[in-house]
């Protein structure tokens, strides 16, 4: 049966998971298409009938433990599809010492030291490898944009969450496949996402940035908001953003559990792919950019759900719970769980005995023991210099143990030639070594136990940056400006020297 | 990442605790700082039986609650009482396994005997992994997950059968209750696939596609870096 067959013949009926009925999913296509429906069609080897294909992946990220992955298949005497689509990167288990280069075993998993033996057999077969020695190493979803490997119009997938963040280029990217089979299939197969879209409308105020719209976002349309959804973020709020400031948001989609997220293309985004390492060049260059500018959504094209957001009078955002919808205004108070609706009340009871906030006091003031500038969602250079307008001139309060991790080399490199880093270093951040590092801990970077950070990364779930650990997920500048005052501080009004 | 085979499963009977909490993150489920433990553990090996303890606690489900800090098994914990702590099938609240964290969560149910869960709603990302692993995920409205937590309630040790071929559930004192379940998953659950085992049979066609694709978005293909 064809699609369109399908589409007349059984709406409604219990597609999807097999849970979720997927009403008029495709009913209104023929008026026009979404970004991410023309991506999934273009790629899509095989229709299977309700919302399944299987699909042709374009790239396959592997995080630190990739190459053994790839070692245990060919070991068994498989053959890698297509392994010059394939790249990883040493970002998970890395340390982000300065002295990981000299003493390797500080590193608890790279790619460049497990097996040093494959080094030559994974490059001869066309994989590239980032290890840490590599001038372009650092978080993979830092590095995916920032060398080209990740272009518009592709599909992209790889294992980590976060994978979403891709999705600021124009591309559909997800996380959550297994290595095993994306590499020796080259292919996924998995059920197509409804359509959901997210038009940020108003102004930004000073100091408000992409990360308090995605947190704002989750905030008021919910942590669930994107079950079974694919997400574009539009409007000209957006349009005004760099590619950098799309990647957060793109990042926190996965936290309102959409399937991806993403952004359409345009001359911001042709300007910022264009020279990058692996981006194509001449006549492939003109070919690609002809066809990424048929991408974006048309304007006829229907969405499962269409939700406005308006910026205006949003302030600073700060989490107070443990989970990203737990996220209010910076001189909001602590909600009570009776403010919350019924069935979630629960929750937030259990969030903040977690949290060991109390209702009714203000967010800001929270004394804090740790601050944490880095990860996927925001350690890009935009993000440092934002960081360093706020630190420059100030000092770390005292007890504040406070770090700054650029998301990859590249990005460490262009900080020290404008002299970030000694404005970091002479507050007295920690100026260390691209990696995830203390967002998720796997490396051993850890929230020192049962203490309370200021963290820019996207997860405040317990016990994510350490055991009992309490995390306040803020903007890159609010999280600088906790550091200088030493607790939850409105960084606009560090700014206009409100606060000493 | 793991090449876990998941067995076929065409019908399940087993004990069925009750775990109606809503709500339930995938993080409590496994918590991520269980991987740091491991990881902490890497650098200061424990030897003999600790290292044995400790090993089994990570491959628990739910171990903030299944032990206490001296990692002695916390009584109060329901999958700790006899006879919930051979339950195969978990009856869980609305939203279970919310949260977008990719913790090995199904792996971690099914390393604790549960393979199955009955709820409500789950979370999105959980979900995907219970796909992934082979943990089978079974929807009902809420108030027939209740009343089936009564009964279980009221008689522990009476078994829930679980019929994935007549997409039933049922008990000695509960009549079949009919679930919904796409038929790819249930071939998918029936069969014990894996996603390669779905995606081989299409390999030609993923050939020939590619040989269009590569024509129509080059670019994709002649990668222009330098090879590391």
């Amino acid at each position: 049966m064809k699609r369109r067959d399908f589409i007349k013949t059984t709406v409604g009926a219990g597609v999807g998971c097999g849970f979720i009925p997927m009403q008029s999913l495709f009913a209104q296509q023929a008026a026009g298409m979404t970004m991410y429906d023309k991506i999934w069609e273009a790629h899509e080897i095989s229709y299977l009938g309700g919302v399944t294909s299987v699909l042709h992946v374009d790239r396959m990220m592997l995080p630190d433990i990739g190459p053994a992955a790839i070692k245990r298949l060919l070991d068994a005497g498989e053959t890698i599809r297509n392994p010059e689509l394939v790249w990883a990167v040493a970002d998970h288990q890395v340390s982000t010492s300065p002295e990981r280069y000299t003493n390797r075993s500080l590193n608890l998993g790279s790619v460049a030291d497990d097996f040093p033996e494959m080094k030559e057999q994974l490059a001869s077969m066309g994989i590239q490898v980032f290890g840490i020695d590599d001038p372009e190493q650092g978080i993979q979803h830092v590095v995916g944009p920032e060398t080209g490997l990740t272009l518009p119009g592709m599909l992209m997938v790889a294992g980590d969450s976060h994978t979403c963040t891709h999705g600021a280029v124009g591309c559909v990217s997800w996380g959550g496949e297994t290595a095993q089979n994306v590499l020796l299939t080259g292919t996924v197969i998995r059920e197509r996402a409804r359509n959901l879209r997210v038009n940020y409308t108003g102004t930004l105020g000073p100091w408000v940035r992409g990360k308090d719209m995605i947190l704002h976002t989750i905030g008021t349309l919910g942590a669930d908001a994107g079950n079974r959804c694919a997400v574009e973020y539009a409007g000209p709020l957006v349009r005004s953003l760099s590619v950098e400031g799309r990647m957060t948001i793109c990042n926190l989609s996965i936290e309102m559990g959409a399937a991806t997220g993403m952004v359409a293309p345009d001359d911001t985004t042709y300007e910022y792919v264009a020279s990058r390492e692996f981006a194509p060049r001449g006549e492939l260059w003109d070919q690609a950019l002809a066809y990424w500018r048929s991408l974006p959504t048309d304007d006829a094209a229907a969405f499962y759900r269409d939700e406005t957001i308006d910026m205006t009078d949003v302030e600073p955002q700060v989490t107070w719970g443990i989970s990203p919808e737990h996220v209010i205004g910076i001189s909001e108070r602590i909600p009570a769980p009776d403010d919350a609706p019924f069935e979630k009340r629960d929750a937030w009871r259990r969030a903040l005995e977690y949290t060991k906030l109390t209702p009714g006091d203000t967010i800001a003031d929270t004394p804090i023991d740790e601050v944490f500038i880095g990860s996927c969602a925001e350690s890009r250079i935009s993000d440092l210099r934002a960081a360093a307008e706020v630190v420059r001139g100030r000092r770390v309060a005292p007890n504040v143990l406070a770090w700054v991790i650029a998301g990859s080399q590249p990005v460490k490199r262009q900080a020290e030639a404008e002299g970030l880093d000694r404005i970091f270093r002479d507050a007295g951040f920690d100026w260390r070594e691209p990696g995830c590092s203390k967002c998720y801990g796997s490396n051993g970077d850890l929230v020192a136990q049962g203490k309370r950070s200021v963290s820019n990364s996207n997860r405040n779930y317990v016990g994510r940056q350490g055991i009992d650990a309490i995390t306040h997920l803020v903007s890159t500048p609010m999280a600088a400006a906790a550091a200088i005052a030493g607790r939850i501080v409105d960084v606009r009004r560090l700014m206009a020297g409100e606060i000493v | 990442m793991n090449s876990l085979k998941p067995d076929g499963l065409v019908q399940l009977t087993g004990i069925a605790a009750p775990f109606l909490r809503h709500d339930v993150l995938i993080d409590y489920i496994a918590p991520p700082q269980a991987g740091l433990h491991e990881h902490g553990a890497a650098q200061m090996p424990p030897t003999g039986e600790a290292a044995n303890a400790s090993g089994q606690r990570l491959q628990q489900a739910f171990p903030l609650d299944r032990y206490l800090a001296d990692g002695s098994e916390n009584p109060e914990f329901i999958l700790n009482q006899t006879p919930w702590r051979n339950a195969s099938i978990l009856l869980a609240g609305r939203n279970f396994g919310i949260g977008g964290t990719q913790t090995p969560a199904a792996a971690r149910l099914l390393g604790s005997g549960i393979r199955a869960v009955i709820a409500p709603s789950f979370g999105p990302v959980f979900l995907d992994d219970c796909i992934q692993a082979g943990l089978l995920p079974v929807i009902l409205g809420q108030g027939q997950v209740e009343a089936i937590a009564a009964a279980a309630m009221a008689a522990p040790r009476r078994e829930l059968t679980i019929d994935l071929q007549r997409q039933t559930i049922s008990r000695p004192d509960i009549g079949p209750i009919a679930f919904q379940m796409n038929p790819r998953l249930r071939e998918r659950f029936i069969g014990g696939l894996s996603d390669i085992e779905e995606t081989i049979p299409f390999q030609r066609e993923a050939e020939a596609f590619q040989r269009g694709h590569e024509l129509r978005q080059p670019w994709i293909y002649r990668s222009t870096g330098d090879p590391r």
